[in-house]
């Protein structure tokens, strides 16, 4: 079995990584390619003449092609949207353990702990208020209607305090 | 048959010849796969790898597969290999399809049959 230099494996990969093949797919997919040139170099062909042979059966629209049905049939969005930063955060990495969907959702699970913030404090304060306003009343009408407001609070003594000029 | 004829005929068959080429060999990588298929049928069907990966990712999200990554030769290959559900999967999927090929095959006959019954 003949196998691929170093260098000529990376022929190929700079190849594949002109088209859009998705990094799940592009190891397997060197691999492969490099299983077919190398079967082709046994069966007598040079590195030369089989390169142009395998990469033409690749072309980039097959390999475009193929990553639009690896979308398909793993139920995956087609990347056409741009990448965000976040994307490129993850470009391979693993985006299972949760961080990304973290960041994904992070915009729409802080609007809603804000909104969760203000409706569990402001039915707090309220619960508070009235809370505190039925004690109040609750104690007013426990004691003795002997209210302090109708007495006077300094009982004036007009004659004591009044001011002799001079 | 036409290749674009094939390929239709395939498409619903690809799952089944994969869990059933895994469950005869331990495990295996993408290459080795169409190799065997292509070997077995004597070169009648060859599967590209544009079918084979994306059903082969698609049954490792399922569960059905585990898949071990080597460096071999400089680069990375991955081998796949059944899980205990994707070897339940494998007995089901080819019993279904052994089932539909006797359906088949009755279907194909049963013309002319009926046809020499009826005089």
């Amino acid at each position: 079995m003949y196998l691929l230099t170093d260098h000529q494996l990376d022929t190929l990969r700079s190849h594949l990584r002109q088209s859009a093949i998705s990094p799940d797919l592009l190891p397997e997919l060197t691999d492969h390619l490099a299983c077919d040139l190398e079967e082709a170099m046994w069966a007598g062909m040079s590195f030369d003449e089989a390169l142009p042979k395998i990469l033409k059966e690749a072309s980039l629209d097959t390999l475009s092609q193929l990553q639009e049905d690896y979308c398909s049939i793993l139920g995956l969005e087609p990347e056409s949207e741009p990448a965000t930063l976040r994307d490129i955060v993850f470009m391979n990495r693993n985006k299972l353990y949760g961080a990304y969907d973290l960041r994904e959702h992070y915009t729409v699970a802080t609007e809603q702990a804000l909104l969760w913030g203000i409706v569990i404090f402001s039915v707090t304060v309220m619960a508070l208020g009235l809370h505190v306003s039925r004690q109040v009343q609750r104690e007013r009408s426990k004691t003795p209607v002997r209210s302090i407001y109708n007495q006077p609070i300094f009982p004036q003594k007009t004659g004591s305090l009044a001011i002799k000029p001079g | 048959m036409s290749r674009t004829d094939s390929r239709e005929l395939l498409r619903g068959t690809l799952r089944t010849i994969v869990l059933k080429l895994l469950a005869e060999n331990r495990r295996m990588y993408g290459y080795e796969i169409t190799q065997q298929v292509k070997e077995r049928t004597g070169g009648t069907i060859t599967l590209t790898y544009g079918a084979l990966y994306p059903v082969l990712h698609k049954l490792e999200e399922e569960g059905c597969l585990l898949t071990e990554t080597e460096a071999v030769d400089g680069r990375l290959r991955k081998y796949y290999s059944l899980t205990p559900a994707g070897t339940a999967t494998a007995q089901v999927k080819v019993a279904e399809f052994e089932r539909f090929m006797a359906a088949m095959q009755a279907l194909m006959q049963a013309g002319p049959g009926i046809a020499n019954q009826k005089h």
